[in-house]
């Protein structure tokens, strides 16, 4: 399966999706740190390193997220749209592996362009003398991973059997609804009714990646760190990727 | 010996191979033929199990290594030719230690240099000789070659016929679909020729002579068509 991945992962990373989603998160960053955006919280501006770093944390991962669910949908079905599907079947290797080798690309290229924002985040915080963030961010990042993991499993997963353009409204959808958790769970407490009842389903299938995040961030700030959004968030990547081994392709 | 019997495919209720039938002899050349749409690819396809048969029997030998060729074959663009090679001889669990000397002497093989060029610079020929490098990995018993001279020219054909010949003369089993009927006629051994997914007619080099050409046979048996055609055209 590795070979698969290696060699997924080499294309994946020259998409040009990578590349500009990468850089408009940098820019992002860039204008939050530099004082060039302003951004206000209930009418006051943030400007302190302990407001500013939740919003660019939150900035990464979500970028990250959506990268993930945009890098997924299109991954498998090219594969079989170029027929390079034709030269692994005669070889024997099966749909699982196949599927599985260009799944863990799609991830390993999203998690790469989530650690080349927070390598951006990591100068913001350095610039800013916060060794204490420092030392924390490599398990920070571990931690967001998972959130990033779930929406390229999510979006590569259902791109082996759904057409692509659905893939694509339901994979966005699925990283957006886990990125806006937290405001959605408070929506949910407003709605009454049909609607209520379908967020409360909604929210109670998609992964609070929102709070995943959150959690890393805490971590990083030495807050206490909710172990059961974290643990939720591995059984979610858990019961996704059993859909590489659940869904096929009948034809190559 | 491979054994195709009663062999059907049907898509969206569009039959494109009905009860196809034939043997192939072991150490030969079989040649598929037909016009576009007649049914070649899928039958391959079937044989190699990319694509699933509606009914029928596909007979293969045991233990027999099977190579394919793709008729419009698609690398990564960012690898060498002896990248690419080393990538599926991997996937075929192929040990590292002896895969560069097979990458190297395949590329010898099919006449391409191992001088780091990149797949994106390679021209349609060259891909296909790519394409039956990668399908010699293994050193296979039988080779399906899927429209082989496809997109070549004069003397790349030439040459790729002399490939092919080549591969027969070491004992392969050899399967080759082809609208290039003059290639087809240097080289097979015998074949089928088919219409809209029927076998409308089988041959062996001994029925072939100079006055009656596998074009001449190939006319004769899709004649029909070819004359309905036209007879429309003329009005």
């Amino acid at each position: 399966m590795w070979v698969i991945t290696k060699n997924a992962l080499r294309e994946r990373i020259r998409r040009k999706e990578f590349f500009i989603v990468v850089a408009v998160g940098i820019l992002i960053l860039l204008l939050c740190s530099s004082g060039t955006a302003t951004i206000t919280m209930n009418g006051e501006p943030i400007t302190g390193f302990d407001h500013m770093i939740v919003v660019m944390h939150t900035i990464v991962a979500a970028v990250g997220c959506l990268l993930a669910a945009v890098l997924g949908i299109r991954t498998i079905p090219n594969e079989y749209e170029r027929k390079d599907s034709h030269l692994i079947w005669v070889r024997g290797i099966s749909q699982p592996v196949y599927h599985g080798g260009l799944t863990l690309a799609n991830m390993l290229s999203a998690m790469l362009a989530t650690g080349i924002l927070y390598l951006a985040l990591a100068v913001y915080v350095a610039a800013n003398g916060r060794v204490d963030y420092l030392v924390r961010m490599l398990p920070a990042f571990l931690i967001v991973c998972i959130a990033v993991a779930a929406a390229s499993l999510f979006t590569s997963v259902l791109s082996i059997v759904l057409p692509t353009a659905l893939v694509g409204v339901l994979g966005i959808l699925f990283a957006l609804g886990g990125i806006l958790h937290g405001i959605l769970s408070l929506y949910k407490n407003i709605a009454g009714g049909v609607a209520g009842t379908l967020l409360k389903g909604l929210l109670f299938v998609l992964p609070d990646m929102n709070g995943i995040q959150q959690q890393a961030r805490r971590l990083m700030a030495q807050e206490g760190v909710d172990m059961h959004l974290i643990l939720t968030g591995l059984l979610a990547v858990y019961v996704l990727s059993l859909g590489i081994l659940v869904f096929r392709r009948r034809e190559a | 010996m491979i054994k195709i019997n009663g062999l059907t495919k049907s898509y969206r209720n569009k039959r494109v191979v009905d009860g196809l039938s034939f043997e192939i002899e072991e150490g030969g050349l079989f040649a598929l033929l037909g016009s576009n749409g007649a049914g070649k690819s899928t039958t391959i396809k079937m044989i190699l199990g990319l694509v699933k048969k509606d009914a029928g029997e596909i007979v293969l030998p045991e233990g027999k290594k099977i190579g394919y060729s793709p008729e419009t074959p698609h690398f990564p663009p960012f690898l060498t030719g002896e990248e690419v090679l080393r990538y599926y001889g991997e996937l075929q669990g192929i040990a590292k230690k002896e895969l560069k000397a097979t990458c190297e002497r395949l590329l010898e093989v099919v006449g391409l240099d191992s001088d780091g060029t990149k797949v994106r610079h390679y021209s349609k020929g060259m891909l296909q000789r790519l394409a039956l490098a990668q399908a010699l990995l293994g050193a296979p018993e039988i080779l399906i070659l899927d429209e082989p001279c496809a997109g070549l020219d004069a003397m790349g054909r030439l040459e790729m016929l002399e490939l092919i010949r080549g591969f027969k003369e070491q004992g392969r089993t050899i399967i080759m679909n082809s609208h290039i009927l003059s290639d087809i006629e240097k080289v097979c051994d015998g074949g089928i020729i088919m219409k809209t997914g029927k076998k409308v007619k089988a041959f062996k080099k001994s029925d072939l002579t100079e006055e009656r050409t596998l074009e001449e046979l190939f006319v004769q048996s899709v004649g029909g068509a070819l004359g309905e055609r036209g007879e429309a055209v003329c009005g």
